[in-house]
């Protein structure tokens, strides 16, 4: 029988769900206004100054989205090729040294990613890799790609392959096999490990900086510059262009998440 | 074709790629670390690095740091993910709205939550003005210092912040496999609501604690922006220390930065292994 | 120490069901006794146990031990011990230490409670395995360790919820064993919930029977036999033979003819019902109980065979042995005798 909850363990989750919202509410009015001084609660003056300019070319931000966006696409793109075959395997298969190879695939969401990329520079800097939009979505293949693998795992752990095998003997090839029977059935779980790729390669900083070495300027990197320069507008503004990707993933596939263990698991990369 | 020629198939592309950035990057690291610098005409190997990060007051103070950031962080957000997670699997009137708005910074980038803890916490926040409004204090200067502060308070705010939703999802995904009929027969046995969470329902969530945990801790540990934007810059925690190293103007300490990245992996490949055990090696589930 | 227990009038809705799954439903169980509460699956059967015990708490109506409401009581404080279809070992525990677990939370000094988990696991026979956990047992071993740890605390009431289900037949019938001599050597008022009609036969004193959330019929399991007080219970007991017809001074008047009764009913509108094991297939001249029937199909099932008969566009079905079906032809005329002793009239 559906009750409501006891007084404190409401008031509990009020003040928890209240904390987990705070810090974006300063972003959003800091990102309308255009003076907002201790000790004011409220801005004294309103403006869409930080909008214009966000949005101008001289704030970068429209390159720097653009950059964010084409270099997520694509490691999102190459995971899915490379991840796809490898989570299937995964997914439909017992054999020997599976469990090492699982392991494999977990280290690069647990060992963190700067070690691996301090490690890489040399080498990306002899290959010309340094500084390019290249160098920077094969970086971003490393949390990227075991991520799409795991989503793919758990996905064709759920799939039935004995329907490969019925369209096969009805007459179909193997490219109309995927075509009509493997992809209609993976494919909404491709989605939401696609999409949630695509989030893991948006958000992340360090592996850009490094490898990207101040010549690609995401979206993050801009964030993490206007911040530490106190442009409190700007910061709001560019924070809440880029909590949009999440937010319309969150719509779209927020009921996969909750009690989906696997693809919570790596939200963390986020 | 044989099955295993199919599985190696299906498995090479993904085993060269992740093989070869992240194995391959961390074994460059390590010999880079070892001193080994081509462009600088060094390929000797040597442990001058190690030696020159032990011997420095900075490197253990970064090192401390790190792990106070990572514990303090991974046992407050272990917590209240408990708690959370166990209010979030009762049947209550509106659970599906509170469920969605409690995982809606899942998705929130770190550095986005940075800003905002950032804009709340800091001297002339938002929190600081509300004490200023309620006549707390005088001026800025009046509030304590919960960001670029010595205890790293608006560092571990931002990781609890982020972290709770992710492990209490955790935890509430594996509460639901478990489902409710432990808990019954111990009600049944003469266990009480405390005896029963203590005695039953913790060891069964444990290994997912754990787990989840572990990943945070791992992630904390080894993370850059957050204490780059919230942190002092003296104590600075590792990760810091070794991106300030390997962009020092002087090349010869990049080795340096490389074995603090070493030191990185390392603890991070030792709870990986914890976790493989938790996972691979357990004979049923021993808590 | 054994307890009497009352239930009247209790119901349970779930929130996402519109229908209740129990519905003023009234049981007694005698103190000592084992009680089958017998019912399809989804019948609410499992409601009545978790309300018993205090998991779930009834919208209407009381639930009384010697007397006293025990409605107030929190689970932990009725001592009435619910056992489940899994064993629900604790997995990290030992097995000494699960069926310890309910000495333990009442407080029982480590010594004392380890004299009497030796006790209960000699008496279930799983004397060398206390250190074990429990995954290393088997699906028998595992369901021996949870009755030992249901029974050690001394319960005033066994509750079971389909215990055997999940093993194979011939260690269901030797947990049947060891749960009816440790029933009686313990005198634990028990209830006992199953979808299996053998299994409540053989087992219990007293069967209730439960449909779509109501008490259906209680007694002694042989009346559900001889003197079902539905079609429904008639049907659920395995009679296949219903017959139209009215009920007139003692007699029972059906397109088949004129029945003699074992008892008086009322006269009125009502149906005949008889088990196809009690059809005779013999010649009994002048009797008003025998008329001749006509074969339609005959089914062999092993120990018996099935007979598939009709009579004054009546169907019916009859068990005879393999050996006399073997002679019978399909259309063949066939003489029927229905004991008066084994007709039934449901009104």
């Amino acid at each position: 029988m559906t009750a409501r909850l006891p007084i404190p363990l409401r008031l509990f989750l009020a003040l928890l769900i209240c904390w987990l919202m705070a810090p974006l509410i300063p972003l959003a009015v800091w990102s309308g206004s255009r003076s907002w001084y201790f000790p004011d609660i409220l801005p004294s003056a309103y403006s869409g100054r930080a909008w214009s300019y966000v949005f101008s070319s001289v704030s970068g931000v429209p390159e720097g989205l653009w950059q964010s966006a084409f270099i997520a696409l694509s490691a999102t793109l190459l995971s899915l090729l490379i991840g796809l075959p490898a989570g299937r395997a995964l997914g439909l298969y017992k054999f020997k040294g599976k469990a090492l190879f699982e392991l494999l695939i977990l280290a690069p969401l647990i060992v963190p990613g700067i070690a691996a990329a301090l490690g890489l520079h040399m080498v990306f800097l002899k290959l010309g890799l340094t500084g390019t939009m290249a160098g920077v979505v094969i970086v971003h293949l490393i949390p990227a790609l075991p991520y799409m693998t795991l989503v793919m795992a758990s996905v064709f752990a759920g799939y039935n392959p004995a329907a490969e095998q019925q369209a096969r003997s009805l007459g179909a090839g193997s490219f109309q096999v995927f075509r009509y029977v493997t992809l209609p059935a993976i494919l909404p779980g491709l989605l939401t490990g696609a999409l949630f790729t695509f989030l893991v390669s948006w958000s992340q900083y360090i592996l850009t900086l490094l490898i990207g070495g101040g010549r690609i300027v995401t979206l993050p990197l801009l964030l993490f510059n206007f911040a530490s320069a106190g442009r409190n507008d700007i910061t709001g503004a560019i924070s809440m262009i880029y909590i949009l990707p999440g937010a319309v993933l969150l719509l779209i596939a927020g009921r996969y998440l909750t009690g989906r263990n696997s693809a919570a698991d790596s939200l963390r990369q986020i | 074709m044989t099955e295993r020629l199919k599985i190696l198939l299906l498995l090479a592309p993904a085993l060269l790629v992740i093989g070869g950035l992240f194995g391959g990057g961390l074994l460059l690291g390590l010999i880079e670390s070892f001193g080994y610098m081509p462009l600088l005409g060094q390929t000797e190997l040597n442990l001058e690095a190690y030696r020159a990060i032990f011997a420095s007051q900075s490197f253990w103070s970064g090192l401390g740091l790190s792990l106070y950031i990572s514990t303090v962080s991974t046992v407050i957000a272990g917590g209240l993910a408990i708690a959370a997670a166990l209010v979030l699997r009762r049947a209550f009137k509106g659970r599906g709205i509170i469920r969605f708005l409690f995982q809606i910074n899942l998705t929130v980038p770190h550095l986005v939550g940075a800003a905002g803890i950032l804009y709340l916490f800091s001297q002339s926040g938002l929190f600081a003005r509300l004490a200023h409004a309620l006549g707390l204090i005088g001026g800025p200067s009046d509030f304590p210092a919960l960001v670029f502060d010595p205890l790293a308070i608006g560092i571990i705010l931002q990781y609890v912040w982020k972290e709770v939703p992710f492990i209490a999802l955790i935890l509430l995904a594996n509460m639901q496999a478990i489902g409710r009929d432990y808990e019954s027969v111990a009600r049944c046995l003469g266990a009480g609501p405390v005896q029963v969470f203590r005695h039953v329902l913790l060891p069964l969530i444990l290994p997912a604690l754990f787990a989840g945990s572990m990943i945070i801790f791992a992630f904390t540990f080894g993370a850059y922006e957050i204490p780059a934007l919230l942190g002092e810059t003296y104590p600075a925690p590792l990760p810091v220390l070794a991106y300030r190293a390997f962009t020092d103007v002087d090349l010869a300490r990049r080795p340096e930065a490389l074995a603090m990245a070493m030191i990185i992996a390392g603890l991070a490949t030792l709870i990986l292994a914890g976790y493989a055990k938790l996972f691979y090696q357990r004979g049923g589930i021993n808590g | 120490m054994s307890v009497n227990l009352e239930i009247s009038g209790i119901s349970y809705r779930y929130a996402d069901q519109n229908a209740p799954a129990v519905e003023r439903l009234s049981l007694s169980l005698e103190a000592g006794q084992l009680t089958s509460l017998l019912g399809p699956s989804g019948c609410g059967k499992s409601t009545v146990l978790k309300m018993i015990a205090g998991l779930l708490k009834p919208g209407e109506g009381d639930i009384r031990m010697d007397g006293q409401s025990v409605l107030a009581l929190p689970p932990e404080k009725r001592r009435t011990v619910l056992m489940f279809q899994e064993a629900l070992l604790f997995p990290y525990m030992t097995v000494a230490e699960n069926i310890g677990f309910g000495l333990k939370m009442q407080g029982m000094p480590r010594s004392e409670r380890e004299t009497r988990v030796a006790e209960m696991m000699s008496l279930v026979q799983l004397d060398d395995l206390g250190a074990r956990k429990p995954a290393a047992l088997s699906g028998g071993q595992q369901q021996r360790a949870a009755l030992a740890r249901a029974l050690v605390a001394a319960p005033r009431l066994l509750l079971l919820d389909e215990p055997f289900s999940n093993l194979d037949a011939t260690l269901r019938i030797e947990m049947r064993s060891l749960l009816q001599e440790l029933q009686q050597k313990t005198e634990i008022t028990t209830l006992f919930v199953t979808h299996d009609q053998e299994e409540a036969v053989t087992l219990s004193d007293t069967i209730a029977l439960m449909l779509r959330g109501h008490l259906i019929q209680e007694g002694p399991p042989d009346a559900f036999y001889m003197r079902p007080e539905s079609r429904e219970v008639a049907r659920f007991f395995g009679s296949l033979n219903f017959i139209g017809g009215r009920v007139e001074a003692g007699h029972f008047l059906s397109a088949l003819g004129r029945f003699r009764l074992p008892e008086v009913y009322p006269d009125g509108n009502g149906e005949l019902t008889f088990r196809p094991e009690n059809v005779c297939l013999q010649d009994m001249p002048g009797d008003p109980n025998s008329f001749t029937a006509r074969l339609l199909s005959k089914e062999f099932m092993g120990s018996q065979t099935r007979l598939h008969l009709v009579a004054a566009d009546c169907e019916f079905h009859a068990f005879t042995s393999p050996e006399t079906a073997r002679d019978l032809t399909e259309g063949a005329a066939i003489p029927i005798f229905l004991p008066p002793r084994t007709l039934r009239v449901l009104s």
